[in-house]
């Protein structure tokens, strides 16, 4: 059984299938994906209050999708008006911020100022990191905010190894191991350094094959126990202190 | 039968993990893979030396087949070690200009290519960057031997498909085919007979790589061929 914490949904600009709702349920099924957390790439890439809204209407299409709005702090007012427009949808979780592509930082202050906006509705904040510079942001805002749950995408990108350290010391940050590179040793590691109760499981489904991020975790030497919490009891514990779990 | 294509040994300098060729036979053992090997010192610090290793510590293997390197930053040094690389036992030359800054335009990788050109032995390539597979091509054609490149993905899976419909010789490793349907659209669009299947064990996930090729829709023949067979029609030899 998996709940996977990071898949998209919609176009990307690479030679690859568009996946629609059909072909998104026949993967849940075939790697045993009970719950799934969406997010628009419409949204990430181009406009994030267009994606958002296609992103509520797939999160329709089956009792297995949840979804993160995709905000764009460098429309401040829109981002918080966004939020307030779907908070009340069950299947919204949490937000996406990915500041490679809105160039935004997660420490800057308008996404700052969103933050502080929600702070007491409990959605959880995914976060696309890549390189040391992201994750010390990251770790700066973990710890300014210490309600507030963030996943760390990517754990860093191909300086995980290295991120993991800086941001160990902030139990508000959990850490996904998704990446072109499956290291053999990223899922160890991570455990190893932050303990296994902040190590999640995300794929970046559409963009990613989910064996991918499977084959990393079956390849780590993890007893059963230690591959469930993995593949999704840390993932409930993170759900059920969100929003309307 | 797997045959892993990509594969390495030795001490790692980026980070801390075990690399060695104990670890390394042990990850083939459990999968019950032969692989094509080199030491890590060829790449890291001197392709002659590390190629002397790899011979050396091959020689007895049976599951484990030794693979050249050469650092064309470091042209003309050694290039005459290049001459005969088949009597000396190796199955395939690597090249690896992504991990030591060089570019296919680099005139020094022209002259490798020229010396290399007697053997006509297969050449893997690891590189990524858009428009590198492009040149590769161009060479590909001039020579008319075997290139196996390693290091596509989503972001240039394009360029494979592009390259690999107007060139015959190029083939493709499939450790960083990492997008859903990866295998099912090269399928689509150039056929799987030039997939060769690679992992990048013992840095990266041997179950991840395999899992690509056996998760995937494509039929028994067409992963076992991916697998081990159209290696061995690259090389003539029944592994």
């Amino acid at each position: 059984m998996i709940i996977d914490v990071h898949c998209h949904f919609g176009s990307w600009p690479f030679a690859m299938d568009n996946f629609g709702v059909d072909r998104i349920k026949e993967y849940l099924d075939r790697f045993n994906v009970v719950k799934a957390i969406f997010s628009s790439s419409k949204a990430i890439v181009y406009d994030f209050k267009e994606g958002n809204k296609e992103l509520i209407e797939f999160l329709k299409k089956d009792n297995r999708l949840y979804g993160y709005l995709v905000l764009n702090p460098n429309y401040l007012e829109d981002s918080i008006e966004e939020v307030n427009r779907y908070l009340d949808n069950k299947r919204i979780v949490g937000i996406k911020l990915h500041p490679a592509y809105s160039r935004v930082s997660i420490d800057d202050e308008r996404t700052k100022r969103i933050i502080e906006e929600f702070l007491d509705t409990r959605l959880i904040y995914l976060v696309h990191t890549w390189g040391i510079s992201m994750a010390v942001q990251l770790a700066r805002v973990a710890r300014q905010f210490p309600n507030v749950r963030f996943i760390m995408g990517h754990t860093g990108g191909d300086v995980w190894y290295d991120c993991l350290d800086i941001v160990k010391p902030y139990p508000n940050i959990y850490v996904e191991p998704c990446s072109s590179y499956a290291d053999r040793d990223k899922v160890r590691v991570s455990i190893d350094t932050i303990g296994i109760e902040r190590v999640l499981f995300g794929t970046d489904f559409t963009l990613i094959n989910p064996s991918f991020v499977i084959g990393m975790v079956e390849c780590s030497g993890l007893t059963e126990e230690e591959k469930s919490s993995i593949y999704y009891k840390n993932s409930i514990k993170l759900l059920e202190g969100g929003k309307d779990a | 039968m797997i045959v892993d294509i990509n594969t390495s040994f030795g001490f790692y300098p980026y980070r801390k993990i075990d690399t060695s060729l104990e670890t390394l036979r042990s990850i083939l053992k459990s999968y019950h893979s032969k692989a094509f090997s080199l030491s890590l010192k060829g790449i890291f610090y001197d392709a002659i030396e590390g190629n002397e290793e790899t011979l050396n510590l091959l020689k007895d293997e049976k599951e484990l087949y030794p693979i050249a390197t050469y650092d064309p930053r470091a042209y003309p040094k050694d290039i005459e070690y290049l001459e005969n690389l088949r009597e000396k036992g190796f199955l395939a030359i690597a090249f690896f200009p992504r991990l030591q800054g060089w570019v296919i335009d680099f005139a020094p990788f022209r002259e490798v290519i020229e010396v290399l050109s007697r053997d006509k032995l297969p050449i893997i390539i690891h590189t990524s960057g858009y428009g590198e597979l492009t040149k590769i091509s161009s060479i590909a054609k001039e020579t008319g031997f075997p290139f196996i490149i390693s290091g596509f993905h989503y972001s240039n899976l394009s360029e494979a498909i592009a390259v690999m419909r107007k060139t015959e010789n190029i083939y493709i490793e499939t450790h960083l085919l990492n997008s859903p349907d990866a295998l099912e659209y090269l399928k689509k669009y150039v056929g799987t007979d030039r997939v060769i299947f690679g992992s990048g064990t013992p840095l990266l996930s041997f179950e991840t790589a395999l899992n690509v090729v056996t998760e995937s829709t494509l039929s028994e023949d067409e992963k076992e061929s991916i697998l081990s067979k159209n290696l061995e029609k690259i090389l003539g030899v029944k592994l």
